[in-house]
């Protein structure tokens, strides 16, 4: 063997690789970060141990420095480059813009935009992929089933000299390809690869049945990718959300009592900001104002004793956003329950295994997730696991939270897969938690779903009776929303609302931490349940009002004191807010003009020992277990507005949210005030913000800015939002 | 373009190891500004060892899920390229061997006409001879050692040494390799195919071939 010499090797060299594909190098960016941010939260998380380690040693406690610095870095770099991002439809654009906006923005999200890297390449690819072409990709991918969500493929459609009239939609980065390649749209030059009839048949059967491709699927998942988690979503979406109109300007004289259930969910907000960071304005009816309020923490004033949970603390200041109408903000903060005195908690974890729990952010998030849990419960706490929909049964019996490698054990034996069969999961779990009931403790479900409410009973409404009847017998259940698409928003929300529970959406490790551990008291102990509102304005002082959200959440004047109306729980530590704008008598911004036969002598009516009030608020709520409701009143002062800079910074940061909801609702009070105003109202209102929430919500109202902006410009001819 | 694009981060002009310095103190920014400064070269560079588009792109992707954790373990020693070409090399075992798993299930489950079968090399982008292209066909069915350091040296041009820091084996090994791989593409390249080459000999666990099941064969992980 001595000739081996004249093999030659060199023409190796020569091997030259395909273009890079712009959605797979999302798709990773995407994935990276996830990672990143997991070893991020990994190492906060042991610098924190650490630092509590030395202060137990009496040495000095280390310097925070940058703990949170993954919160805030993004946020100052997007605020510069999104601020700079202009696209004006009278730039003479080389050929075809072919980044989507979304990926734009995604980029600029991370604070990278490469000139090189990530704008100059796409540009041959669009001259090489003519007209037709992208034509041919646009059928394949209807016939794919790969539609654009409605109401938001604005800011994808490009238009461009050579298109003409016709706008191109293209495929947005779908980094869950990686995962689940058969369900997702393919790369554009994919498609026209592949675009055979029988490719595209065979496509469009793997989308409709996931159970078909579960086993490549499950197979094809890397480890490292599996735990990462994904921010652009599939294009895909079967989101379900309850549609509603935004609470109108009522006329005090005819509608003087406004009455509504109090909200303590979040999940809204989660929604919003995922959607955006995946570069899509918001739909509308995902965004719940209410629930984007209350997601973050406000430090009303604290009742001292558990009797008494609660109390309102009401400010008055002036609209930032209109002249003439004044703001009305009521908070309420709940009385924080100690630690040492949490009733032991009977915890039964009911999970949903089919198969499109395979995904990053569902399955392995949600035992991550609960992993994270565990930490805030004490050691004789229980925790039982039931799965269903894939393979359903008990995986774990009640076993004490002390006995920590049983549970953990459990939980990463989960695994997604399988069809729907086995559905009894709902009654299982129930079953357990009777069988292990804590008297006076807390005994709750957790349910934890991509939205496969198949759990046994499939009537939505039969469901929801079941699970009334349970929360009867002091059985609650919770639900945690996973996963981008496949999520059934209006059943999750009213299924938790008739178990005394609060729905949450986890999209990332980062809202798990907020919801399973910062706030884990307010998730699990309620302190008042059926909490109701009424307020009812004084027609001599207050002409209109209108009610910032609660939409969704209106009672009937007369259930009020009917305690047999469910309405919602506020838990351990929870803050509530509602705001109402509110205008005066007199005031040019009245917007009903008054009846001409109006009932003048009502005013009149008002008696002088009242007639310093402007407003009164009713509360009502029961304490947990308890069937009679307690009432909690105040009168509203007039005389009290306040000047808006000079009200407490967590009412005006509030109230900078509730400007973002609305604006993003595209309610018309809003119209001339921008996203810089509201960002310049939240930032003046950070305060501390040591978990870095309000940082991020600054950072997602610049990204809702220039969505906007983006939006304007790519869809000229039609200015109208679409909803 | 007129994006104003150079306006829009500095972090672009940045070197490498500032990147990674301050990716390591938990800047978001610096870390995407790497992933996607370097996505192109991991990706072409995968997409060598895998030939196929699709695996390509999931290596890539693993290797820059990696890279979040990978990064604490770079002390700035050498080239970033050295350090990435070790992770790809890396994630690309893996890779072949998760897949040699999974068909060895499919194979087991022959009788699902529903799953896919293994595709083909893609076509795209080879612009190489017959020759080469049999070559190339050749040195990807070698044992990984082999493949590893004929690729490296040959086909990415790193010398000897660089491609021993890669695989974290002395430069006498990377020779010796070389030496095996050399002798064994001249035995396939002369006798041509159905030689025995291209069915593994039941004595090399680290063969790429997606025919063969390597449950056993423990993760050889260098990071």
């Amino acid at each position: 063997m001595s000739d081996e010499r004249d093999i030659d090797l060199t023409a190796l060299k020569g091997l030259n690789a395909p273009k890079v594909s712009e959605p797979a190098r999302m798709a990773a960016l995407n994935v990276a970060m996830g990672a990143f941010d997991d070893v991020q939260i990994e190492k906060a998380h042991l610098d924190n141990k650490k630092r509590q380690d030395t202060q137990e040693n009496g040495e000095a406690a280390r310097p925070r420095g940058d703990r949170f610095s993954f919160w805030s870095s993004p946020m100052t770099v997007v605020s510069n480059s999104l601020s700079r991002l202009r696209l004006s439809s009278a730039t003479p654009v080389a050929g075809l813009l072919v980044l989507p906006i979304a990926t734009m923005s995604a980029l600029h999200f991370y604070g990278v935009l490469d000139p090189q890297d990530a704008v100059a390449p796409p540009v041959p690819v669009a001259n090489e992929t003519t007209v037709a072409d992208r034509a041919n990709g646009q059928k394949a991918l209807n016939q794919d089933g790969a539609i654009s969500v409605p109401g938001t493929p604005s800011s994808e459609i490009l238009q461009g000299a050579e298109v003409g009239t016709k706008p191109t939609v293209r495929p947005r980065p779908d980094p869950s390809k990686r995962v689940r390649p058969a369900v997702s749209p393919q790369p554009f030059d994919q498609l026209q690869r592949d675009a055979s009839p029988n490719a595209v048949q065979k496509r469009a059967r793997s989308v409709r049945s996931f159970s078909s491709n579960q086993a490549s699927g499950q197979l094809r998942m890397a480890p490292a990718i599996g735990r990462a988690r994904s921010r652009i979503a599939p294009q895909m979406s079967t989101d379900k959300n309850t549609r509603f109109e935004d609470g109108r300007v009522l006329s005090v004289a005819d509608n003087p009592v406004s009455t509504f259930s109090a909200d303590v969910d979040t999940a809204a907000y989660a929604r919003v900001r995922r959607s955006l960071l995946d570069g899509i304005l918001p739909s509308r009816d995902v965004v719940r104002v209410e629930e984007m309020i209350n997601y973050f923490d406000y430090d009303y004033p604290v009742p001292e004793s558990r009797e008494a949970p609660f109390k309102p603390t009401i400010t008055v200041m002036p609209t930032p956003w209109s002249a003439g109408t004044q703001l009305m903000h009521v908070g309420i903060k709940g009385f924080d329950v100690p630690q040492e005195e949490r009733p032991r908690a009977n915890l039964v974890f009911l999970l949903d295994v089919s198969g499109s729990m395979r995904g990053p952010d569902r399955l392995p998030l949600l035992v991550k997730s609960f992993r994270l849990l565990l930490q805030k419960l004490q050691a004789d706490d229980t925790i039982s696991i039931v799965t269903y929909a894939g393979a359903a049964g008990t995986v774990l019996k009640p076993t004490k939270v002390s006995d920590r490698a049983t549970i953990f054990a459990a939980l990463d034996r989960l695994q997604a897969g399988g069809g729907t069969a086995g559905a009894a999961g709902i009654e299982q779990a129930y079953a357990l938690a009777a069988q292990n009931f804590v008297e006076g403790g807390l005994n709750r479900v957790m349910l934890a779903t991509d939205g496969d409410f198949n759990v046994g009973i499939s009537d939505p409404d039969a469901l929801k009776q079941f699970i009334g009847k349970k929360r009867d017998t002091g059985i609650y259940l919770s639900i945690f929303g996973f996963g981008k698409g496949n999520t059934n928003d209006a059943l999750m929300q009213s299924l938790a609302q008739n178990g005394n529970g609060q729905a949450s959406y986890i999209d990332t490790l980062a809202e798990a931490q907020k919801v399973l551990v910062e706030q884990a008291g307010g998730t699990l102990f309620p302190i008042a349940t059926d909490v109701k509102f009424q307020m009812e304005f004084n027609p001599a002082a207050i002409a209109e009002y209108r009610l910032i959200g609660y939409e969704t959440r209106a009672l009937k004047r007369e259930d009020f004191n009917n305690d047999t109306v469910d309405a919602g729980d506020i838990g351990s530590g929870h803050s509530v807010t509602a705001i109402y704008e509110i205008t005066p008598v007199g005031s040019n911004a009245v917007l009903n003009s008054p009846l001409r036969y109006g009932d003048r002598q009502q005013a009149a009516q008002t008696s002088t020992d009242i007639s310093g009030e402007i407003g009164f608020l009713k509360m009502r709520y029961k304490l947990p277990g308890e069937t009679k409701s307690k009432l909690v009143e105040q009168a509203v002062m007039a005389g009290q507005v306040q000047d808006f800079d000079k009200v407490a910074a967590d009412v005006r940061f509030s109230v900078a949210v509730a400007a973002f909801g609305q604006k993003l609702r595209g309610q018309s009070a809003l119209r001339d005030f921008d996203f810089e105003s509201i960002n310049g109202m939240a930032m003046g209102a950070r305060g501390e913000d040591g978990a870095g929430h309000r940082s991020e919500f600054s950072k997602l109202v610049r990204l809702a800015a220039s969505l906007t902006a983006a939006t304007a410009v790519t869809k000229p001819t039609s200015e109208s939002k679409s909803d | 373009m007129s994006l104003q694009a150079n306006s829009v981060v500095q972090t672009v002009a940045d070197s490498d190891f500032d990147l990674v310095d301050r990716a390591k103190r938990g800047n978001r920014a610096a870390f995407a500004a790497l992933v996607v400064r370097h996505y192109d070269f991991i990706f072409a560079t995968a997409w060598k060892w895998a030939r196929s588009r699709e695996d390509a792109e999931d290596i890539a992707q693993d290797v820059c899920a990696r890279l979040a954790k990978a990064l604490n373990q770079w002390r700035g020693e050498g080239a970033l390229r050295t350090w990435l070409y070790r992770i790809i090399v890396n994630a690309v075992r893996d890779q072949m061997r998760s897949k040699a798993r999974h068909q060895s299930k499919l194979d087991a489950a022959a009788a699902d006409p529903t799953l896919p079968r293994s595709q083909p090399p893609d076509v795209e982008g080879y612009g190489v001879n017959d020759d080469t292209l049999r070559l190339w066909d050749a040195v990807r069915e070698l044992p990984a050692k082999q493949r590893d350091a004929v690729m490296l040296v040959y086909g990415e041009g790193l010398s000897q040494s660089d491609a021993a820091s890669v695989l974290e084996c002395s430069v006498g090994t990377i020779g010796s390799n070389i030496h095996d791989a050399k002798r064994r593409l001249k035995l396939a390249l002369v006798t041509g195919e159905g030689s025995g080459f291209t069915r593994p000999s039941p004595d090399d666990p680290d063969r790429a071939t997606p025919h063969r099941t390597l449950e056993n064969k423990t993760m050889e992980r260098s990071e």
